[in-house]
């Protein structure tokens, strides 16, 4: 053989075993060892437990919330156990209850998303609409399943983003790693504005399995406690009444354990088609820290330059 | 958004819900279940114009009601809205009738009974306004806007008759807006936005409602 062909042979080769190399999938991304499994309803780890109820998520909720949102919600259920108890004071005449009004208003609008996805979250296990699949966050897949990565960076093949919307709190979630000093910080920049229209929950990895200490903790439970006797059987009430048994609850989330370097950034229902602007708005506030932040997980990439 | 999509929801109110709509040129199916730990509740709406024209509703384990459907069809740009709604429409169930008007610059439901029968309680869709008997109930376009819905594009005011009960409603590029003093539970701001990635999402600000669709 001439050595013009071996050159051309072996160009050819390198290039088509470059080829291959970049056709290949990519290597599995360095983080938490965990993966989304479609199973049969059936077979799924909520079978045999249907007849519990789910866990509310108020530990979630009250570890998501910075000190100063745990002490507006203490404020908040103060002032509105305190109007409860006037009105039920046969001497009390409403004169104006628009400000009580206004401030219960806020109070749920700015708390609602946290609580529902964090109920959603912590059922561990989400189903199709017709009942033919379900998704859960495992350790190791069983044998047969089809299954794939918790962590992503992008949106996949079809079947893929639609399992992945199905499980939309752990499948369109932020997952962000950090030194283990600075996992706080970058969790409290993430947290600055509970009225976000996107974020519904931040949690580092040791505030998805317990109830974080502070110094507003025990007043928003023995307040949200006190307000919940004071309401009629309500949504509302049942609400209240697992804020105030929070301390008492064990793991909401057994499953879904992450290293104490990370972040998990849920965003809110409503914001799965504007994935676009939940990553920015998380990129965005990430400028305000000085720490490396890793981006683990995401369900599309932040918008390259200023936000 | 032609296609059958996955949808799901949330509220403070009730357990998570989940369902399907399929979309198309001729058809229009929503099936939302409720699934708590001691029961499961199941809604269908289903409109189909494949031979004639029909339309129904089924609650929880209720029969499904079947709904006469009466159209006078308008050509109408609906942008990527695949099912024809242009025109003037009479749906009549359980001694109730509903005349719906929609084209030209503005829209209208006006709400009759039929006799003195009543409607029959947990008929009418939950978490859509219920339009009352005997009122009319206009939509007007007060200025167009580019969108994605064509015709329906625009900044637009719904009042009724009878009291001061109104919505605003901006409909551009890919969101809708509604902004509604009703006293029900589509009372506050509800937002809709439609991804590039064919997933849609909203919620209704003050009753804590979110949802979010996705087309498989």
């Amino acid at each position: 053989m001439q050595p013009g062909r071996w050159l051309l042979l072996s160009v050819t080769a390198m290039w088509a075993s470059a080829a291959v190399a970049s056709a290949a999938p990519p290597p599995p991304l360095a983080g938490p060892d965990l993966s989304l499994e479609v199973v049969t309803p059936e077979r799924s780890s909520e079978k045999g437990r249907t007849d519990r109820p789910s866990p509310s998520g108020a530990t979630l909720v009250l570890n998501s919330l910075s000190e100063e949102g745990r002490s507006k919600l203490a404020e908040s259920l103060h002032s509105l156990a305190a109007a409860a108890a006037r009105k039920r004071n046969p001497f009390y005449v409403a004169i104006d209850d628009t400000e009580e009004h206004a401030a219960a208003q806020k109070l749920f609008a700015e708390t609602a998303p946290a609580f529902t996805a964090a109920a959603a979250m912590s059922r561990g296990c989400w189903f199709s609409a017709e009942g033919d699949l379900a998704v859960q966050v495992v350790k190791t897949c069983s044998p047969g399943s089809r299954c794939m990565p918790l962590l992503s960076q992008g949106p996949g093949d079809g079947f893929e983003q639609r399992i992945r919307f199905l499980a939309w709190p752990v499948g369109y979630a932020v997952i962000l790693r950090t030194a283990e000093n600075d996992v706080s910080q970058v969790a409290g920049v993430l947290r600055a504005d509970p009225a976000s229209p996107q974020i519904a929950l931040v949690l580092t990895g040791v505030e998805l399995h317990s109830l974080r200490k502070g110094p507003a903790l025990s007043s928003v439970l023995k307040s949200a406690a006190r307000l919940a006797k004071k309401l009629p059987a309500s949504a509302l009430g049942e609400t209240l009444e697992s804020i105030g048994r929070a301390a008492s609850v064990g793991d909401e989330v057994p499953w879904l354990k992450l290293p104490r370097n990370t972040v998990l950034v849920v965003p809110r229902l409503g914001a799965l088609a504007t994935s676009n602007r939940f990553v920015d708005e998380i990129d965005s506030r990430l400028q305000a820290v000085r720490a490396k932040v890793e981006w683990l997980s995401y369900p599309r990439k932040p918008t390259p330059g200023p936000k | 958004m032609t296609g059958t999509w996955d949808l799901i929801s949330t509220s403070a109110y009730e357990a998570p819900g989940s369902g399907t709509l399929v979309i198309g040129a001729d058809t229009l199916t929503v099936t939302i279940n409720h699934r708590s730990t001691s029961r499961l509740d199941f809604y269908r709406l289903a409109y189909s114009t494949q031979g004639s024209q029909t339309l129904s509703w089924q609650g929880i384990s209720d029969p499904a009601i079947p709904i006469d459907v009466q159209n006078t069809p308008v050509a109408l740009d609906e942008g990527s809205i695949p099912l024809a709604l242009g025109g003037s429409w009479v749906f009549s169930a359980n001694m109730v009738r509903f005349s719906v008007s929609v084209g030209a610059v503005a829209s209208s439901l006006i709400v009759d009974r039929l006799s003195t029968g009543t409607m029959v309680g947990g008929t009418w869709p939950p978490r859509l306004p219920r339009p009352r008997l005997a009122e009319t109930y206009s939509v007007s376009r007060l200025s167009p806007l580019a969108s994605q819905f064509g015709f329906f594009g625009g900044q637009w005011q719904a009042v009724n008759d009878k009291d001061d009960k109104n919505c605003s409603i901006t409909v551009e590029n890919n969101s809708v807006q509604f902004d509604c003093q009703t006293g029900n539970a589509f009372d506050g701001i509800t937002h809709l936005t439609v991804g590039s990635d064919c997933v849609v999402s909203g919620s209704t600000i003050n009753s804590g409602y979110e949802l979010s669709a996705r087309r498989r």
